[in-house]
């Protein structure tokens, strides 16, 4: 065979330069990439744009799902043992490639050639009609020394064909190339595909949808028999308050009222404050100390306690020892003095010799009985190790509780934090294929599919969406693979208006009216205009700019009567702070207010 | 046959013929593909040329030099690309290539008037070989 393949990767020098040039920037995403996988998305605004990994879409997108044949094949080899020749699959992924991009480059060629035909053909027009044709024809003389098979033939029968009828336009023949050299590609891949496929490998592809910690399977045409999800559509024009946030105008309006008689800070209580806002973020503050204190003593007195027994049944065992050993060399000193004294007097001669039988057996009696007693002791010592090493492990345990105990809490922060600044960790071990999930042949696998995401059901903004991509061997499970994950998150990108409750902190530019202090506190309400990102989930979880109008219940005349305010304001931070201007219809007053949307509780009169 | 975009020089006024080529050459900002000969070969190949310059006035023109003694001096003159010197078989001598070379049917010019690609006589005459000739030109210009 040709070494063909060796041509394209040449030629890829040309290309990197040249059709640079002239493609546009819109291309499919990781276009330089050996993922599988990419997505594109196509807005409800009917803007698209590609999906870089693991960022972010619109709730409300359609997401236009490629799979790369050429690059399946290079990890569904690798992944099976299948021995594909690598530096094919390189160039063929080059002419692929190649081809995608002239492709998408000709309507830009195209709009410079009417330009060119329409012009006094200076040499200023050729050479603006050059600098899109160049990269185009760098692109076509790469494909051209590639010697694809089959390829030259079929353009070849191409151009014949289209030049029977008349003249071809030179983008057309560009286009015939392009696409013969696509065709020429899939004509490979499915030859590779089909030994793949006599192996039986198989590729399975699912997604799912993380909302609040629950999952749920997507339906991906032609990669499973899930049923469509219901239809929900996250409305981008929201102007009324949902029932959290009318609870909480309800607590602003209290708080309102006790701050303009008792100014802010005794109103809502800050201490208390705080309280509630850890016991938001999960974290029980008295109930942790309480359990930190409590483990403490109890792995102190536990300590003490093993100390303290353990001592003494080393002493009580020490001292049986000692006074054993003491009993036999005692007995062994009498039997010793008994028999040098008799040595010296003969005639006790038959005396001793009478008792020296009975003596003996006595020794090693109690010989017999010292070794049984170590041999006890020895045994005893080896309890009391187990039992230490037994405790010890006990007080490592507790230890280990105590360390638990202090990290929870900085372990739940920092995960409020990363989910703040890069969603939701999931654990996507546990995302199974379910059975309604196809098991493909590689040839058969779909390159395209769509997901509606306003066909998946309730969502919010900052759900999850998980995709896999699998292979495996036979019909044996164990043999499965995961050879790609992504994980997308889902905000509000595209304009919306949503509400916000807010406690409104109004400061008066006159001060004929009956406000004491600087600020007038009052119950109001935002509507604001905001538009997500697509690149930083801290933007869309953090900062959550919005621009909108302020109406507020005032009262400047404090005679119990709410007059209306309206004003323009500028939100930061989850609505947490606003800031505007606005204007008192009531009493003709002009005002700066700061607004915060902060999750107080109650007044400080309900809670005591 | 009706040719589109292609300019036939005449045979007997070499003068005239001069002329023609060197305003294509130097004044016309156009893609060009210089054909060599009157042959049917070389008749085959402006006829399959000229159906790939696209539209009439279009940024490509193929010159048919029936009689290319006529235009040697000034085709002596214009320089190759490195693509062309490298597409030369060592055994040939490059000096002489701007002459008229009975090995050589055809060559495309670049914009800047550089020799981009030579269709030797061995080589077939066909759409697809026309079209690589322009596709080189059109990629150096």
């Amino acid at each position: 065979m040709i070494a063909w393949h060796r041509a394209v990767a040449t030629s890829l020098v040309l290309l990197t330069g040249g059709c640079g040039t002239t493609s546009p920037s819109s291309g499919s995403s990781g276009t330089n990439s050996a993922r599988v996988v990419s997505f594109t998305e196509r807005d409800e605004d009917n803007g698209v744009q590609p999906v870089p990994r693991g960022h972010i879409v619109d709730i409300n997108s359609t997401l236009v799902i490629d799979l790369d044949r050429v690059k399946l094949l290079r990890k569904v080899g690798d992944s099976a043992s299948l021995e594909f020749d690598q530096g094919q699959l390189d160039e063929l992924d080059v002419a692929q490639r190649v081809s995608k991009q002239a492709l998408d480059a000709l309507p830009l060629l195209s709009r410079a050639m009417d330009r060119y035909m329409s012009s006094a053909k200076t040499r200023d027009d050729a050479n603006a009609l050059s600098a899109e044709l160049r990269g185009v024809a760098n692109a076509a003389i790469a494909v051209l020394t590639s010697d694809l098979p089959g390829f030259e033939a079929k353009f070849g029968e191409r151009l014949a064909t289209a030049a029977a009828t008349g003249q071809v336009e030179i983008v057309d023949q560009y286009r015939f190339l392009f696409e013969e050299a696509t065709d020429a590609v899939d004509r490979a891949t499915t030859a590779l595909a089909a030994q793949a496929d006599a192996k039986g490998v198989f590729v399975q592809f699912g997604g799912w949808i993380v909302s609040r910690g629950a999952r749920r399977p997507l339906h991906l045409p032609g990669f499973d028999e899930y049923p469509e999800g219901e239809r929900f559509v996250v409305e981008r024009i929201v102007l009324e308050l949902d029932a959290a946030q009318q609870a909480q105008l309800k607590t602003y309006a209290e708080i309102a009222k006790q701050a303009n008689e008792q100014g802010l800070l005794a109103a809502i209580d800050l201490e208390r404050q705080g309280r509630a806002l850890l016991a938001r973020l999960g974290i029980d503050l008295e109930a942790t100390i309480a359990g930190i204190k409590a483990k403490a003593d109890e792995v102190t007195t536990a300590g003490a306690g093993l100390a303290d027994g353990a001592a003494a049944q080393l002493v009580t065992l020490i001292d049986g020892t000692k006074r054993d050993i003491d009993v036999c060399l005692g007995f062994a000193r009498q039997l010793i003095g008994k028999y040098s004294a008799a040595s010296s007097n003969p005639g006790d001669a038959l005396s001793l010799v009478a008792g020296l039988q009975s003596d003996l057996g006595e020794l090693l009696a109690r010989s017999r009985a010292l070794e049984a007693s170590l041999k006890d002791k020895v045994r005893q010592l080896g309890q009391l190790a187990v039992q230490l090493t037994a405790k010890a492990n006990e007080l490592g345990a507790e230890a280990a509780k105590i360390v638990q105990l202090v990290r929870a809490p900085i372990e739940t922060m920092i995960a409020q934090f990363r989910i703040l600044t890069g969603g939701q960790q999931i654990n996507t071990d546990t995302l199974e294929f379910g059975e309604k999930v196809f098991k493909l042949a590689v040839g058969s696998v779909p390159t395209q599919t769509e997901l509606n995401l306003i066909n998946t059901g309730q969502r919010r903004s900052g759900d999850q969406l998980v995709f896999k991509l699998a292979a495996g061997k036979g019909d044996d499970p164990k043999t499965r693979r995961t050879l790609e994950e992504h994980t997308i998150s889902m905000f509000q990108v595209l304009p919306h208006v949503e509400p916000a409750a807010a406690l409104v902190l109004a400061n008066p530019e006159s001060r004929t009216n009956a406000v004491q202090g600087d600020f007038h506190y009052a119950p109001g309400m935002s509507f604001l205009l905001k538009s997500g990102s697509r690149k930083s989930m801290l933007y869309n979880r953090f900062f959550d700019p919005g621009i909108g109008i302020n109406v507020a219940a005032l009262d400047f005349d404090g005679d119990d009567n709410p007059e209306l305010g309206v004003g323009g304001t500028l939100s930061m931070f989850r609505d947490w702070v606003q800031l505007g201007y606005g204007y008192n219809f009531g009493t003709d007053d002009a005002y700066w207010f700061l607004g915060l949307s902060i999750p107080l509780s109650g007044v400080a009169s309900q809670s005591r | 046959m009706e040719l589109i975009n292609t300019i036939i020089l005449p045979s007997d006024d070499q003068s005239l013929s001069k002329d023609i080529f060197t305003h294509y050459v130097h004044n016309e900002a156009r893609v060009l593909l210089v054909v060599l000969g009157k042959d049917d070969e070389a008749k085959a190949l402006v006829e399959k040329a000229a159906k790939l310059t696209g539209s009439a006035g279009g940024p490509r023109v193929v010159i048919w030099a029936r009689k290319p003694t006529q235009i040697d001096e000034e085709t002596a003159e214009l320089t190759h690309g490195p693509s062309v010197l490298a597409a030369v078989p060592p055994d040939d001598d490059r000096s002489e290539l701007g002459k008229f070379d009975p090995k050589v049917r055809a060559f495309a010019l670049s914009l800047d008037d550089e020799i981009r690609d030579v269709i030797k006589t061995d080589e077939p005459v066909n759409f697809l070989r026309a079209f690589t000739a322009f596709a080189k030109a059109e990629a150096a210009s």
